[in-house]
């Protein structure tokens, strides 16, 4: 037992050695676009931005490689928490409630809070204007500073919409849905080629810095950053990186004050080579946006089809898995022991009555508390199998109630066991009277699969958002997305509908 | 015995089907049962094969007893063993609609006497020959008419030999010309020395085959004996009124 232990604790202290020259995952999301984190222009699959950079190179200070991790915006802490993830590198601003539930290091990046509105509304509209009368729409990027400075400082006559993306709410501006978006100004500034008919009315609100955040119990590792940031300033290769995505303004001064206190925080490099800053933004590497389905086709094509192979994927390999739990669970419930009728139950009434993503939720981001970690795909094929299973066995019991006594008593009679007059007699034509509904449900189940991006997979409907979001080219994604769809369900139903017929033609011989 | 039933009893709630019935029949002979409707006849057939339990009294099948309360969980071994030699045939035939005749009269001698499956085929052709349709070996049920479908559900239970076959209202179901099939083939199998119960209405089938005949009333057999002494000298009230007017 003793040396049970002792052989467990040395290998406890072997990996956690081997970790340290493990790459240093960060957690962001594309979705989220630029400056971040966004799909490169010229290779979709993958991701550039200033905090693609930064995180590179944080880690190369850290002697360690930088490893990209996709997950929901507003779920990043979670990810960090799950152990999904080492950092959250992703415009996350330092706030109390974060700093009070995970380890924040110095700041990275100075942002204000810029107010767009169209060029064309009269010039006396502003923020001042929303603490007025009259009735606003403003929106925001959801569970970002912005929105918080939003519910402190408007009135009740502001409805404030929130977007999981950034240029959500820019868009929304432009198409005169929303009167004015409050943007961070990284933002504000990268997105501005792309929205022309917007400007900033006023100066920034709400000065505060993006940080990167690691678990509370990972000091040393914030430390480490804390030390290569300090020296990334000192050198100038933060403002090189901010630079080159046009973001580098005057606001990042700040940068250099703090860099100039770096003794305090015991970092003390040779050469302090304090780059004068500069407000001139070079031109940013948002590339052009793509024009024509054509263009956009020919340019992300490739990888929609990507992403449309893992809908399919995940949907072929937890249907049948789904169809067969249903069965069984069925199966149970009707001619199973008695004991089990209670929790049968339970099962197909708590699946069926709570929402697929906080299943996925739970086993994604809960599960690993109790140390049972299950990889994001795993988690997907387990949580869509599980809760469309609830629905099958419905079906199946439906259908199985429908077989005549009499089929399991001839069978019975003929010396034929209780499992093989099931297998052999009632559930085949139990079977036959189910494939329209089930059929139904694989379809569902199919466009389900987009609900997997919570826990962090990009299928199809997610990489629509992520390339809509860095491109603008909305509608011509979503004509391609669209018909990707309908190319993997059409052929899915044109098959049940032969199967049905097949069968049908059997049984009403 | 082949059949040994003493004070067989079942009650359905409240409702007392089964009363007290004593029934035996031996290898080789052939019964037939009947009686008004609701007089306990079919239940009492069901029990011999485990398809409805009782609560008292005792059953045997060649010496071996049927339980109380027989489950077919908890018993499972015990009725597969009864059911091997206790065919059944339902009046509404049962035949399993998404297989061939074919398929239906193999299956069990696969799955259950685990013959092979040309040994099988050629028993369910020589069985389909002896029902006079050979011809129908490829069809479906819902293809047959209703005799040709009873007699696929007697070729069926032949097709696992079982020593002694129970018949539930065979040709209740069908129209004259149909049932005037069934009752050949019953006729036949009688003739062939097949050990036989026989439930039924019809009084010229039960007098045919049968060696001796069970009146069933209430919940009781009130008299057994030749067909001749039951429908020329009916000992009992019950067994004179329903020999008179069969109902």
């Amino acid at each position: 037992m003793t040396r049970l232990a002792w052989l467990g604790l040395a290998l406890l202290l072997a990996s956690a050695h081997a970790a340290s020259a493990e790459p240093l995952v960060y957690c962001g999301d594309q979705e989220g676009g630029g400056p971040y984190i966004y799909p490169s222009p010229d290779d979709p699959h993958t991701v550039i931005g200033t905090d693609v950079d930064i995180a590179a190179a944080l880690a190369r200070h850290l002697g360690r490689e930088a490893r990209f991790q996709q997950g929901q915006w507003d779920r990043l802490p979670d990810l960090l928490g799950a152990r999904k993830c080492d950092v959250v590198i992703n415009g996350y601003e330092r706030t109390p409630s974060r700093v009070a539930t995970m380890a924040a290091s110095l700041p990275y990046q100075v942002y204000g809070l810029a107010f767009l509105v169209r060029k064309d509304r009269d010039p006396t509209f502003g923020l001042e204007t929303l603490k007025g009368e009259g009735r606003f729409h403003v929106g925001a990027l959801t569970g970002s500073s912005a929105e918080a400075w939003l519910r402190a400082n408007v009135g009740p006559n502001v409805v404030i919409a929130t977007y999981d993306g950034n240029t959500d709410a820019m868009r929304e501006v432009e198409t005169k849905k929303l009167d004015g978006t409050l943007q961070d100004t990284p933002i504000a500034t990268f997105y501005a080629p792309r929205f022309p008919e917007l400007e900033a009315r006023g100066e920034p609100v709400g000065h505060g810095y993006y940080v990167v955040y690691a678990r509370s119990d990972d000091r040393a590792l914030i430390e480490g950053i804390d030390h290569a940031l300090l020296e990334m300033i000192q050198s100038g290769e933060l403002r090189a990186i901010l630079h080159r995505y046009g973001v580098w303004d005057a606001p990042q001064k700040e940068l250099l004050e703090i860099a100039a206190h770096a003794p305090l925080f015991g970092v003390v490099t040779a050469t302090v080579a304090l780059v004068e800053s500069s407000s001139v933004a070079s031109a940013s590497p948002l590339g052009a946006r793509p024009r024509g389905l054509f263009e956009v086709a020919r340019r992300y094509g490739a990888i929609l089809i990507e992403s449309a192979g893992l809908t399919v994927l995940l949907s072929v390999i937890s249907f049948p898995i789904a169809v067969l739990l249903g069965l069984m669970i069925a199966v149970g419930r009707i001619w199973g022991p008695r004991v089990l009728a209670v929790p049968l139950t339970l099962y197909v009434e708590v699946l069926r009555g709570t929402p697929l993503m906080l299943q996925l939720y739970f086993v994604f981001f809960f599960l690993p508390e109790l140390g049972v970690n299950i990889p994001a795909f795993g988690t997907a094929i387990l949580g869509l199998a599980v809760n469309y299973s609830a629905y099958e066995s419905e079906i199946y019991r439906a259908g199985l109630q429908a077989v005549p006594r009499g089929q399991m008593e001839a069978a019975l009679s003929l010396g034929l066991s209780r499992s093989q007059a099931l297998s052999r007699v009632v559930i085949p034509q139990a079977f036959r009277s189910v494939i329209p509904p089930v059929m139904n449900d694989f379809i569902a189940l199919f466009k389900d699969t987009s609900v997997c991006s919570v826990v962090t997979l990009i299928e199809l409907t997610k990489r629509f958002s992520v390339l809509s979001q860095s491109t603008q080219a909305t509608i011509e994604l979503m004509v391609l997305t669209a018909l990707l769809y309908l190319a993997m369900s059409w052929p899915a139903s044109k098959a049940a509908r032969m199967l049905e017929h097949r069968l049908g033609v059997e049984t009403r011989g | 015995m082949m059949i040994e039933a003493k004070g067989v009893m079942k009650r359905h709630g409240t409702l007392e089907v089964l009363r007290g019935v004593d029934f035996a029949l031996a290898a080789g002979e052939v019964a037939a049962i009947i009686g008004p409707s609701g007089g306990g006849k079919s239940t009492f057939l069901r029990t011999l094969n485990g398809l409805e339990p009782f609560h008292a009294g005792t059953i045997a099948i060649e010496g071996v007893s049927i339980p109380h309360g027989v489950d077919d969980r908890r018993d499972a071994a015990l009725l597969q063993s009864i059911r091997r030699k206790v065919g059944f045939v339902f009046q509404q035939f049962h035949l399993f609609p998404h297989l061939t005749v074919r398929d239906n009269i193999i299956e069990a001698p696969l799955r259950v006497a685990r013959i092979s499956r040309d040994e099988a085929v050629a028993r369910a052709e020589k069985l389909l020959a002896r029902v006079d349709l050979a011809s129908k070996i490829d069809a479906y049920p819902r293809q047959l008419s209703g005799g040709q479908q009873q007699r696929v559900a007697i070729a069926r239970t032949l097709a696992m030999e079982p020593k002694v076959i129970l018949f539930d209202e065979p040709t209740s179901a069908l129209d004259p010309l149909m049932a005037a099939e069934v009752s050949a083939v019953i006729t036949d199998l009688a003739a062939g020395g097949q050990s036989m119960v026989v439930v039924t209405h019809a009084m010229a089938l039960a007098r045919r085959v049968a060696g001796r005949i069970s009146v069933f009333a209430g919940g009781v057999c009130v008299e057994s004996g030749t067909p001749g002494r039951i429908f020329e000298a009916p000992q009992e009230a019950v067994t004179r009124a329903f020999v008179a007017h069969p109902r």
